[in-house]
């Protein structure tokens, strides 16, 4: 049932870590298995990670060899960094005691406590910590399902999606039209398309100036935006053209055979087709109803242990963070109070409440950056809001250096928040 | 089953929202009800009415709101005659009645509402034999970070509406 | 004067549920906000909406000041003979915004 070289890497570390924490895991014997993560994305690494740093014996479990990330994808599609400076490899983590097994999950059995890998291999767990991240709804927008999100692609989960769009860009010809379709809420990075608009009209301003960005949006409002239409009006002029939702730019059907978008009253043939659809929690959760029918995983605010399932913890994308937003960053800060809770938990203690940050820099340009920064806590009714007077938004009225300062700081931020995540 | 009449309060499960498990529908959504959909008896809806909005909204500024009963025939013997949706915590409880008849088809709309903030949403219909079903969702109004450098959604449509007259 | 867009199947089977999206501009003023100089903006909405298939009502709303801006709606109705939809718009001026759109049923 266990796979043979997990269960003898988990028994070993679980031999060398802290008795206090994992006695109970090697007391039960056959089948425990410590603490399993799914997910090595912000929140799973991190998670994994910082369970290590407590003396928790973490089996860590992903379909991919390495981890792409979202953010700072949008400069790959701009293309002023390489895919490979996204792409990061999971030698840090093993290094660390993590044992990280590569597989797909196809299934959780939480009455059995274990999860079963395509091929049939199961591991047990005494708390499975779950961070899967999104699944798109692919029924939503007429005509767009994983085959035509090949011609038309999401770039909404970072790897060859990414890839496509960024070739489809470079073969555009000048005074072409780039259509991005962003989802209405929630959904994974708010601000995600709109740096994705700013960092392609900034290659198509330096590459093929005749061209456009044309933004089919399902909402009449979105993140950060003063911010972003001060900044495009001032770096690119009308190269953006954003439609919301209720000047006509929902998008109800795609015929990606010919690259036309339809909206609810008009239709648009582009040349590039970048459909954001809408999204919902990774469909693995439903193998064990975390969900409860809706689209993320209700969860106890305090220690993200799920309110359908003891022993299952979900965190990031996929569960609901009460007003925190689907953010890496918010998946990072929630993977620290989770691994703390179930570290706490594992030892018999009560998880502390627990306080969370979630600093959001978007990049206009380059040399242009923006952002808005919040502390959260749990309030009375156990949900997690943010606190009054902490954190705050870029001034609207900023010179130049400040803008660049803010760019200087995202990148810092990239290298420091993937440093924590891989080591 | 709901007791019926202008003022009462009604004892109402629902379980839309788990920190939510019973419901206490406030005085001024029972009135607001009583007065767009009639002073009669109002049962739980259980699975007649699909009542789909998104668990969590950016801002409240447009919502995007279904309100359905997927199995009403929409025959002249048995049809939907309206759809109604109230919310708890707006300025007013209103928020609109849609009339419908046989020729509909289909008993649904879809539209967009403001939220002032989280809260929970009410849906009703009447059938053409006069019972009345209603069912509620609880929203979160996220303000926060990464969510919106607008932190009221009233103060964001002040803007826009200054926006859109060159102000 | 508020700018509408209808979207209604030219063509369709008799006896088919057709969908029909509308979406009008306007304000939607709910009374409640004030302007730059502090001076309440007072309420302006589009408060009845009616739909009539070649004469007959179909469909109609009342609309509260819950209604976001530039209000949208899908609604449905079945395709019973060829002719016209003929939509109605009335707001809190008095005003009233028309739309007909044809439809050919086979």
């Amino acid at each position: 049932m266990t796979q043979k070289s997990t269960r003898r890497d988990v028994l070993k570390l679980a031999g060398a870590a802290t008795a206090a924490t994992v006695a109970p895991t090697i007391a039960t014997a056959q089948s425990a298995g410590g603490v399993v993560v799914i997910g090595a994305g912000f929140g799973g690494a991190t998670a994994a990670r910082y369970l290590r740093r407590a003396g928790v014996s973490v089996t860590l479990v992903e379909q991919n060899s390495s981890f792409s990330t979202c953010p700072f994808s949008n400069t790959v599609l701009g293309g002023i960094n390489n895919f490979s400076s996204i792409t990061h490899g999971f030698g840090g983590l093993r290094r660390e005691g993590v044992n990280v097994v590569r597989g797909r999950v196809n299934a959780v059995d939480p009455d059995a406590k274990s999860i079963t890998l395509d091929g049939g291999d199961t591991i047990a767990y005494d708390r499975l910590i779950m961070s899967p991240g999104i699944d798109f709804k692919w029924d939503a927008i007429e005509g767009y399902d994983e085959a035509a999100a090949e011609l038309m692609p999401h770039a909404w989960k970072a790897g060859s999606q990414t890839n496509i769009l960024r070739r489809q860009l470079e073969a555009m010809p000048d005074g072409g039209v780039v259509a991005i379709a962003p989802p209405g809420n929630p959904f994974r990075c708010p601000p995600g398309p709109y740096e994705r608009a700013s960092l392609i009209a900034h290659y198509l301003k330096t590459e093929k100036p005749r061209s456009k960005v044309l933004i089919l949006d399902a909402k009449d409002s979105f993140s950060k935006q003063g911010l972003f239409q001060a900044g495009w009006a001032e770096l690119y002029g009308d190269l953006i053209e954003w439609v919301p939702f209720s000047e006509g730019g929902n998008v109800a059907r795609v015929d990606p055979a010919t690259n036309t978008i339809f909206t609810d009253f008009d239709e648009h043939k582009v040349d590039v087709a970048n459909i954001i659809p809408p999204q919902r929690s990774n469909r693995l959760v439903d193998t064990a109803g975390l969900a409860d029918g809706g689209d993320w995983c209700p969860i106890n605010q305090t220690t993200f242990e799920s309110t359908i399932h003891a022993n299952i913890h979900v965190l990031g994308d996929a569960s609901i963070a009460g007003r925190m937003p689907k953010s890496g960053f918010s998946a990072n800060s929630q993977a620290k109070v989770c691994a703390a809770a179930v570290a706490a938990l594992l030892a018999g203690n009560d998880p502390a409440s627990p306080s969370f940050i979630n600093t959001c820099y978007s990049l206009v340009a380059p040399d242009y950056g923006i952002s808005v920064a919040a502390i959260y806590r749990i309030i009375e009714d156990g949900t997690i809001a943010p606190v009054a007077g902490a954190g705050g938004v870029s001034p609207s009225d900023a010179p130049a250096s400040t803008r660049a300062l803010e760019a200087d700081y995202a990148r810092g931020w990239y290298a420091s928040i993937t440093a924590d995540m891989f080591g | 089953m709901l007791a019926g009449g202008a003022g009462s309060l009604a004892l109402y499960t629902v379980t839309a929202h788990p920190a939510h498990a019973e419901l206490l529908i406030p005085d001024v959504v029972f009135k607001a009800m009583v007065d767009r959909m009639g002073d009669r008896t109002f049962s739980e809806s259980g699975d007649n009415i699909a009542f789909t909005l998104p668990t969590h909204a950016e801002t409240g500024l447009s919502v995007p709101a279904t309100v359905s009963v997927p199995n009403s025939p929409m025959t002249q013997a048995d049809h939907i005659t309206s759809l109604h949706m109230f919310t708890e915590l707006n300025p007013q409880p209103y928020v609109a009645d849609y009339y419908l008849t046989p020729r509909c088809g289909k008993a649904e709309i879809t539209t967009r509402i403001r939220l002032a903030r989280s809260q929970f949403v009410y849906a009703g219909a009447i059938r053409s034999d006069g019972t009345a079903w209603i069912t509620a969702f609880y929203i979160t109004v996220n303000l926060g970070a990464c969510a919106a450098d607008i932190f009221l959604p009233d103060a964001a449509e002040a803007v826009r509406r200054r926006q859109l007259e060159g102000g | 004067m508020a700018e509408v867009r209808v979207a209604v199947p030219p063509t369709a089977r008799k006896g088919e549920v057709i969908e029909i999206k509308t979406l009008v501009s306007h304000p939607m003023d709910n009374g409640f906000l004030l302007d730059y100089g502090g001076r309440m903006i007072p309420r302006w909405i589009i408060n009845r909406f009616e739909v009539e298939y070649n004469g007959e009502m179909v469909f109609s709303a009342d609309w509260h000041v819950s209604i976001s801006t530039n209000p949208y709606l899908i609604f449905y109705t079945v395709a019973t003979e060829t002719g016209q939809l003929d939509f109605k718009w009335y707001d809190d001026n008095g005003e009233i915004y028309t739309h007909t759109a044809e439809i050919t049923v086979t």
